[in-house]
């Protein structure tokens, strides 16, 4: 008997929050704490929370940076992250095109 | 949101598709930018190599003033899209080659005060080559969707 697609979907990733910032790295180089917290709606606390698990993961890189006196801090996906989240959105298609599983 | 609850693969779906919308839609800036320095472009290497006195003050001004710009508006973004960055590298190269050819052309080759006809015709069509990878790019950024 094969197991439902759903049962691969990445845990770490298939959660909101996460997976909305996830998303947005994949199509991006890197983005901004600020452009992330404003386009998700989420608050400070909550994004740097997700982005701490991101991080343990190995998915996402943070880099923090110093104009002056104001210091910026950019996200990226690593490597892992992004064949991570490919693999996540192929196992969400087949779910959603009812593909069986090969 | 509530993050506590979790998204049915369609919710999932259609979350991807907003966030990677909202950073495409991002892009349409820098597309603007391209647009308004092609066409500069353009306008500036005639002026600076075929016009007399001000005008060729005015346009080094002008393009000082136009480069301070948009270095700061680089600097300042927030999100750099990965098939922005795409097209930029392959502009800029194609851009920095075109204008150096330009540039050389126009300050070394070419006869000036009065510049031949043909010369003139020559800078302008270089001018133009000039301009064109970024009005590519600023094409290729404000009309995807």
């Amino acid at each position: 008997m094969s197991t439902h697609p759903r049962h691969e979907l990445d845990e770490i990733i298939h959660a909101p929050v996460r997976l909305s910032i996830v998303a947005a790295l994949a199509a991006a180089e890197k983005a901004d704490f600020r452009f992330l917290r404003d386009t998700i709606e989420v608050s400070d606390s909550l994004l740097s929370k997700h982005i701490l698990t991101l991080e343990e993961a190995g998915y996402v890189h943070v880099n923090k940076t110093f104009v002056g006196k104001r210091a910026r801090t950019w996200l990226s996906l690593t490597d892992r992250g992004r064949a991570a989240f490919q693999n996540y959105m192929d196992v969400l298609r087949r779910i959603t095109e009812g593909t069986p599983h090969a | 949101m509530n993050a506590d609850e979790g998204f049915t693969p369609q919710q999932a779906l259609r979350e991807v598709g907003r966030v990677d919308g909202r950073v495409r839609d991002s892009s349409r800036g820098p597309g603007w930018m391209y647009l308004v320095t092609g066409v500069a472009t353009m306008i500036y290497w005639p002026v600076m190599f075929l016009a007399n006195g001000a005008a060729s003050v005015v346009a080094a001004f002008a393009w000082i003033a136009l480069t301070i710009a948009i270095c700061s508006y680089w600097w300042r973004r927030k999100v750099y899209e990965q098939r922005l960055m795409r097209i930029r590298s392959r502009m800029t190269i194609a851009y920095v080659s075109a204008s150096s050819v330009t540039f050389a052309v126009g300050a070394f080759v070419a006869p000036r005060h009065p510049t031949p006809t043909g010369w003139a015709v020559a800078i302008i069509a270089l001018a133009v080559i000039s301009g064109t990878p970024l009005l590519y790019a600023a094409w290729r950024l404000l009309t995807r969707r």
